[in-house]
Formats: structure tokens, sequence, C-alpha cells
């Protein structure tokens, strides 16, 4: 019976030193899974996408955001980001996502010129990246600002930024 | 020695008791499932030999494992039919079981485990299909992850998923992780639950379930036929439908995203419905059936039910999956007859086919799919045109609508025919007639001028000389044709042309602004154009001035150099015909 209880409690030590060890194992690699998940990112740098004598007044302009792509492990040199509409109006110019707020589909000139528009489902939004009034329109916002500026040399520079699509509110991601 | 007494010689009891439970169509429909995941697991193990998880090597490597080694479409193409197929069954053999009631009592657990495994079909569905990396599993999948992560708690297990905001090489990395490793390990031990409790709830010996269940002879016909069924179902399909491989993903690219056809219901049902319910609709519609599903069992628990009591039960989930099937077909149905979606895919597909064109010529270099479509001159190089371009000169599909044009039409440049229409009409609508600037610049040599002063002594010139010239300009656009090509042409090129026009330098009036007209029709001369028009080596810098309304700008500081190349080769590829999309 002694012997029993002690080839008992040997079991049991050997089965708790086990999973204490596998714990110890599963938890860095748990955190290990995890870890891009989290990655915390950094403001975005300000990109020259055109320069502002090449925009014309009040018609908008598809352009192409590149710079350094930071891909998990790697590491991609002038890549295009994503794409921003820009008006200019003067010497002031707005920048908008090209990125269709509704699910991310890349919003597009409708064919007639007038107002932008989403192939994917149909989406359409005024210039000032408004949702057309009194049309049916998928999103539940209108078309995300970019943070755009004008430097002395009159080059417009943008801060490239992705939001969270489908939903109302504005959020930041990656 | 039977291999079962040598196995159980080796492995323990088996034990072996009869089936007592009449036999089901629901047991041989579970047959055909496990049937199609054990095909996905061996052309999926097969697969992942050749499988490279990065941004960089994904496309490649399934590219190569579909176009360069033997076999190698159909190992993809039945792992595809394979796992659609077990999407099919999976549900059949779930309502199936509902039918016959084989979701109550002890068999409660293996129902659920039978529907675990649906769902895990789904789940192998959407990590699998970005795997390829091409446009349609990249933006299949960032529609499913941004429908995700505007459900309730979505955003945390999306990230998770993802490996951040971006799809990207984590995506990938944890994709391969979650489609090969940790979902096949669920799923194994969800299908051992699945067969030990069938075990439990169909046979036992002395009041112990049984190590083996022999099927009655009615039932193992059953499971045959349906065996039969799956099997020749995933081949006909893998041969007639092959698995797709689009354009290498571009996270830039103008898109028009469709869900795969087991998703369209949703997607119908999505769209229905106003914005701020399309999330409750896409969570809520799931959760719904997983409900059903979970509470089924319950139902007039304890107590015996006839067929007939049973058949609300069976209305619970029928009436859905008659429904979603229904969504489905519409969905699949509308898509087809949208002939603006139809326009997107053709123009996808065309897509599509250049870059296994290039893939199969070039090769793909180690910086991956994407950077070798972006050195492409026709992919890359219409992106460049439509950006840079298409706003002034018609070529092709491309550019303005008839009459908005501001720039001559490049269709047929630095070619015979083109140099012929010149010469006959300069100010035609298609040259320079919409140009203010070069409106009236060049005079026709077969049509009498307006004007009284030149129009003493002018002559046209006889159709053979016009000819001549324009046979030796189209052999100037020739690469690297060599300078004596055809002396009698230059002549005649110099006697009637360098009045106005430079011919290697030389002109007799040098305060014009017509272009150069050696290598008039070359990629060099065109990216030169494109590049600064007023440098003399194709028009004169005059040519520049505020004076020339409607001049061409300088291109130089806005699109890069090796752009420039690939924009220059497609405009006199395309110009010329030579490749089409």
């Amino acid at each position: 019976m002694a012997e029993d209880a002690s080839r008992r409690r040997m079991l049991t030590v050997l089965a708790g030193v086990s999973v204490a060890g596998l714990g110890a194992a599963a938890i860095p690699a748990a955190r290990l899974a995890a870890a891009p998940a989290s990655g915390a990112s950094s403001e975005s740098p300000w990109v020259p996408v055109a320069k502002l004598a090449d925009l014309p007044d009040g018609a908008p302009t598809r352009v192409k955001v590149i710079a350094d792509r930071i891909d998990g492990f790697t590491t991609d040199r002038q890549q295009p980001l994503g794409q921003v509409w820009l008006t200019r109006k003067g010497d002031q110019v707005t920048a908008l996502s090209a990125s269709c707020p509704h699910l991310g589909c890349t919003v597009d000139m409708s064919p007639d010129r007038t107002q932008f528009f989403c192939p994917c489902h149909a989406s359409t939004f005024r210039f000032d990246g408004e949702r057309t009034p009194g049309v049916p329109n998928k999103s539940l916002r209108s078309m995300d600002p970019i943070p755009v500026r004008v430097t002395q040399a009159k080059v417009v520079e943008v801060q490239w930024q992705r939001f969270t699509p489908g939903v109302e509110a504005r959020e930041v991601v990656g | 020695m039977s291999v079962r007494s040598w196995i159980s010689e080796r492995a323990g009891g088996c034990e072996s008791a009869p089936i007592t439970s009449p036999p089901s169509w629901s047991r041989a429909f579970g047959v055909a499932l496990l049937l199609s995941f054990a095909i996905c697991g061996v052309t999926g193990l097969g697969m992942s030999f050749v499988y490279a998880p990065s941004v960089a090597s994904a496309w490649a490597s399934v590219f190569y494992a579909e176009h360069m080694l033997a076999g190698g479409w159909l190992v993809r193409s039945l792992h595809k039919a394979a796992a659609e197929a077990s999407i099919i069954f999976g549900v059949m053999a779930l309502l199936l079981a509902v039918f016959e009631g084989r979701y109550r009592g002890r068999r409660d657990l293996a129902f659920w485990c039978r529907a675990l495994v649906v769902l895990l079909a789904f789940g192998f569905c959407i990590t699998g299909n970005p795997l390829r990396w091409d446009n349609r599993g990249y933006y299949g999948f960032q529609t499913e992850t941004n429908i995700g992560a505007a459900l309730p708690g979505g955003k945390m297990l999306v990230a998770l998923v993802v490996g951040g905001g971006t799809l990207g090489n984590w995506t990938l990395a944890r994709l391969y992780a979650l489609h090969t490793l940790l979902l096949p390990l669920v799923a194994g031990s969800v299908v051992w639950l699945w067969a030990k409790t069938s075990r439990r709830a169909e046979g036992s010996v002395d009041g112990q379930p049984a190590a083996v269940l022999d099927r009655s002879n009615a039932q193992l016909s059953r499971d045959f036929v349906l065996a039969l069924i799956v099997l020749v179902e995933i081949f006909v399909v893998a041969f007639a439908v092959r698995a797709p491989l689009e354009s290498p993903a571009d996270p830039i690219a103008s898109y028009d995203a469709r869900p795969e056809w087991y998703f369209q219901a949703l997607y119908v049902l999505r769209n229905a419905v106003p914005p701020k319910m399309q999330a409750l609709v896409a969570g809520g519609t799931p959760a719904v059936l997983g409900a059903i599903i979970l509470a089924l069992p319950f139902l007039g628990r304890g107590r015996e039910l006839s067929s007939r009591q049973r058949a609300p039960h069976f209305a619970l989930l029928a009436v859905p999956v008659v429904a979603f099937a229904a969504l489905t077909w519409a969905g699949l149905h509308h898509d087809k007859t949208d002939p603006v979606l139809q326009k997107a895919l053709a123009s996808q597909d065309a897509v599509s086919h250049r870059a296994l064109q290039i893939a199969k010529a070039t090769g793909i270099p180690p910086a991956g799919a994407l950077a070798m479509m972006r050195a492409d001159p026709i992919f890359h190089g219409e992106d460049l045109y439509r950006e840079h371009c298409a706003s002034c000169h018609v070529l092709g599909d491309m550019g303005p609508a008839d009459g908005k044009a501001t720039g001559p039409k490049l269709d047929g440049w630095g070619t015979e025919s083109w140099a012929m229409a010149m010469m006959d009409d300069p100010d035609h609508k298609d040259k320079f007639g919409l140009l203010p600037g070069f409106k009236g610049k060049m005079p026709s040599y077969t049509h009498e001028p307006s004007d009284p002063e030149e129009k003493k002594g002018w002559k046209p010139m006889p159709e053979e000389q016009r000819r001549s010239i324009a046979k030796w300009l189209a052999r100037e656009g020739e690469e690297n044709a060599p300078l004596d090509h055809d002396t009698d042409g230059y002549k005649l090129a110099k006697q009637r042309c360098s009045g106005c026009h430079l011919l290697r330098g030389d002109t007799d009036d040098p305060d014009d602004i017509a272009p150069e007209l050696a290598g008039w029709g070359t990629t060099a001369w065109m990216r030169q154009q494109i590049a600064d028009p007023g440098t003399n080596a194709t028009y004169r810098p005059g040519s520049m001035s505020a004076q020339i309304e409607g001049h061409m700008p300088r291109f130089v500081e806005k699109i890069a150099p090796a752009d420039l190349d690939l924009l220059a080769r497609f405009v006199r590829f395309r110009a010329r015909g030579l490749v089409s999309k």
C-alpha cells in the first residue's frame, strides 16, 4: 500500500512537472503567435504625392502614395501604399482616401465624372467625400479624409492612414 | 491472420458490435463528408511541400505548382472541389440527421460534432483561399475580415488572424499555420470525438462501447453509393473547373471583389438591408443558425417523438438552408447578368492572363509576382498610360470620349499609314485638328491650301512620293534600323520635309517647331517625347512656349526613369497593335 501511495505521489509530481514545463514552453509560444497582432504602429511620415501646380483646380485627381512598405519581416523601399483623391481649390488641397469606407474597395470616378463611385457595392460620394444625398448608400460614413499639407516648395504631402471599413466611427488602423 | 486480428493483437481490444439502428442516409452522407476531408488532406499535404507562405513567394509557388509541375493543377483543383464538396455534403448530412431524428438523446454530441465539422469546412475555405495571394483571394479575404472586424469582439480576432492591421507577410504565415496545422488538429479531434460518440450511441458489447462497429450490409451499400457519388463529383468538378489563380494580389488594384459561392447568400442578404443593419445580418445570420443547431437536441428532450412530431424541428433547419440555396442562386444569377460586373471581370481576366503569360515567359523574380507585374510594359505600361496620358490621348479603348481628346490619337503612331494620313490631312480631328497651338502648322500634301498666296504654284505631292517618304519613316521607326536603310526615301524626305522638320539634326528653318523625323516611331523617340518634348530630339524648344496652346507637358520629373522606359515601350507596342492584352 505504502509503495502504491509513493508511486501515486511520484506520478502526480511527474505530471505536475510535465504540465509546468509544457506551460513554460507554451506561454512564450502563444505570446510569439500573438505578437504581430499587437504590433505598435508609429505615426506615419509625410509623403510627397504631387506638385501643387500639377493639380487642376476643382477636379479631383487620384495619386498613389509611394513610401517604404514595412510588411512583417520585410521592408520594401518606395512601394505604393494606397491611393488618395486630391482636390485643389486655389492654394488649398483636400485629400480623401480612395479606399471605400464601406468595405475597402478602391473608389473610382463615376463614368460621367460628376462624383466618386465604388464599383463593389455601387456607393457614390460627392467630391467633398460626403455620401451623395438622396441615393441609397452602403457605407455607414463619408469617405475618409487624409492629413494633407502643402510645403513651401508647393509640394503636396499626405500622411497615409488606413481606417476600419464597415463601421460608423472613423478608426485608424495599422 | 486477418488484418483486423493482427491489429487487435498489437493495439488491444477490438471487439465489434453490430449497429442496431436501421440503415441511415445521414450516416452515408457523413462518410461522404469525411471522404471529402480526406481528399483535402491528401492533396493539401502534397501542396504544402511546394507552397511558400510570404507575400513575395506565395503566388509564385502556387503558379509553379499549377503550371510547371506535372499534375499540379489537378491536385489544386481536387483540393478545391473536395473542400466545396465537404460543405455541400456536410450540410446535407446535417439536414438528413435531423430528418432521421439522429440528433436526439445520446446522439446529441455526435450531431454537434457533425455541425462543427461543417463549420470547420467553412474555416478551411476562409483560411485557404487567400493563401494563393492573387487578387481574388486577397480581396475576398479583405472583405471577410472587414466584415468580421465590424462585429462585436471581431476586431481582436481579426487582428490575431491577420497579424496586425494590414494584410501581408504575417497574414500569410498565420493563415498557413491555421490552415495546415491548427484547423486539421481541431478537425481531427472533432472527428475522433464524433467517431467515439457514434460508437457509444450505435452499438455496445456487454454495456461497454464497441471499439469497432459492424455496419449492416444495407448501411454499407448506402455508404458505398455516397462515397462513389462524392468521388465522382469531386473528380468531375476538378476536371471541369480549375482552381483559380488570378493576377498577383495588388493592394492598390481597382478590383471588383465578389464572394465565393458559399458566401453569396450572406452577401445578398447583407446588401438587401440598410447599412446600419449590415453587421447585424452578417453576424446575426450565422449566429441564429448556430443557435438552432445547438438547440435542436434540447427540443422535446426526454420524450419519444414520432417523425411527424419531429417535422417542425426539421423545418427549423431546412427552411434556412433552402432559403440560403435560393439566395445563392439569385446572387449568382444577378452577377452573371450584370453587364458592369461582367465588363470588370473581363478586364480582370485580361490582367490575370497577362500575369500568367509573363510568368511563363520570363519567370518570376525573387522580389515576387507583383514586382514582375510592375516591370511589365503591357500591364504597368497601361497603368501608367491611364494615369498620365489617357486624359489627352486616345489609344485603343483608353482615352477621352470622341471629340474630347486634346492630343493626337496614338493608334497607328509610327506606322506607314499614320505617316500617309498625316501628309494627307494633318488637321484631322485624330491628328492636330483639336490642338489650337498645332492646327494649321503643317500643310497638307494632297489638299490645296485655302490661302491665295500659298495656292500659287502649289501642286499635290504624287502618291508614290508620299508613299516612299511614309515607308522610309516607318522603317526609321523600327528599332535598330541601319542609318542607310533607304537612301532614296531619305533623300526624298530631306528634299520635301526638312524645310520645316529636323532630319538628323538638320533643318532649313531653325525657328519652326516641326519635330525630328529620324528615329520617329522608335521607343527612344517616344521616351524622349514623354520625358521632355522640347529638346530638338523630338519637338523643338519653341513647341513648349506658352504661345503654343495645348502643347504636351514634360513628364521627366513626374515619372520615374524605369517607368518612362515602360510607358514608351507600351505606347509604341500598343500603337502598332503588336501586343494585345
